[in-house]
């Protein structure tokens, strides 16, 4: 039967058993490894209401707040609100940010050779 | 910060635009370096290290690209590019959704540099070096989570007292409760309840 992913799902490398966690959207239990971890940055206020919260406001200037959340999403989750798509087989494999023109940087990094093009550097 | 400054001068240094001298693309490394570390969102993730063990090289390496990006491609340089080349860096390499602005100012602040590099205009530049670290926004960062979760689990308590309250009323309603009671005014009368009727278990 064929690996659909090389890494079997998510992150598990010389580990037998790694603990779950409960995902934020639903409940499920979801190996910590193989949730799908974002952390999220937003206004507390949303956009639409932050000119009414300013003029409600005592202090001048005052400058909102932000929050910052870590979301842990079971794949179910993470697929249904469209935190991660669906890729096709070659797309699967792709795990850097796309590569931008990097001629300038073969001499410029010591501690990386030149990258060519889609090939993910090997993590220490 | 050290690193990607000096990643920015070897990459301004080597490269050999041609078309214009090489010193600008330096400043404008420096200057990308700048703003960078006065944006929250990054400095948080590099801090916390939502990317892992080396959120601070992804950091250098998104410092790099957009220098790269704007030194490389031709004119001309769309915000809307820069901006979702930003998200999707930060999505990719630190896991992080940034939902509130952020983005947009950064790249807006970025594109000005841009064009100020292009016109010999480093004003913008020296003011960012001059004026110092700000204050530490992530310090500042409070962890709210807990104060929330000792709210509820208060909420929770009181509940419970609530509930526990008039059960123990009613226990203590039963013993003088053996004679008829009084018709109301509306013609109501309490049934008085059976001695065995506390207990029978249903």
């Amino acid at each position: 039967m064929t690996f659909k992913r090389r890494n079997g799902g998510r992150n598990k490398h010389g580990r037998g058993h790694v603990r779950f966690i409960r995902c934020s959207n639903c409940g499920k239990c979801c190996p910590k490894d193989k949730a799908i971890k974002r952390f999220l940055v937003r206004n507390i206020v949303e956009q639409a209401a932050v000119r009414d919260v300013q003029e409600a406001c005592v202090y001048d200037g005052y400058t909102l707040p932000k929050l910052y959340a870590k979301m842990q999403y079971c794949v179910s989750c993470a697929i249904h609100s469209h935190v991660v798509r669906v890729r096709s087989r070659e797309a699967r494999r792709i795990r850097e940010p796309p590569q931008r023109f990097r001629r300038r940087d073969d001499t410029a990094r010591p501690g990386q050779g030149p990258r060519p093009a889609g090939a993910p550097a090997v993590r220490p | 910060m050290d690193s990607a400054g000096g990643g920015a001068h070897g990459g301004g240094g080597g490269g050999g635009d041609g078309s214009s001298p090489a010193a600008w693309a330096a400043v404008l490394g420096e200057g990308v370096s700048l703003v960078l570390s006065r944006w929250t969102a990054l400095q948080m993730a590099v801090e916390n290290g939502w990317g892992g063990r080396d959120s601070r090289r992804k950091a250098d390496d998104l410092a790099a690209s957009i220098l790269s990006w704007f030194a490389q491609s031709k004119d001309p340089h769309y915000i809307d590019e820069l901006e979702n080349m930003i998200d999707e860096c930060m999505v990719i390499s630190f896991n992080a959704e940034i939902e509130d602005g952020s983005v947009e100012e950064v790249a807006e602040q970025l594109m000005i540099m841009h064009e100020d590099c292009l016109k010999g205009n480093y004003e913008s530049i020296e003011k960012l070096r001059n004026s110092g670290p700000r204050i530490n926004a992530v310090s500042q960062s409070r962890r709210v989570i807990d104060d929330n979760e000792d709210e509820s689990s208060d909420e929770e308590e009181s509940e419970m007292a609530v509930d526990e309250a008039p059960s123990t009323a009613m226990a203590e309603d039963h013993h003088p409760k053996p004679a008829k009671a009084v018709p109301d005014e509306e013609g109501w009368s309490v049934v008085a309840p059976r001695r065995s009727r506390g207990n029978r278990s249903g």
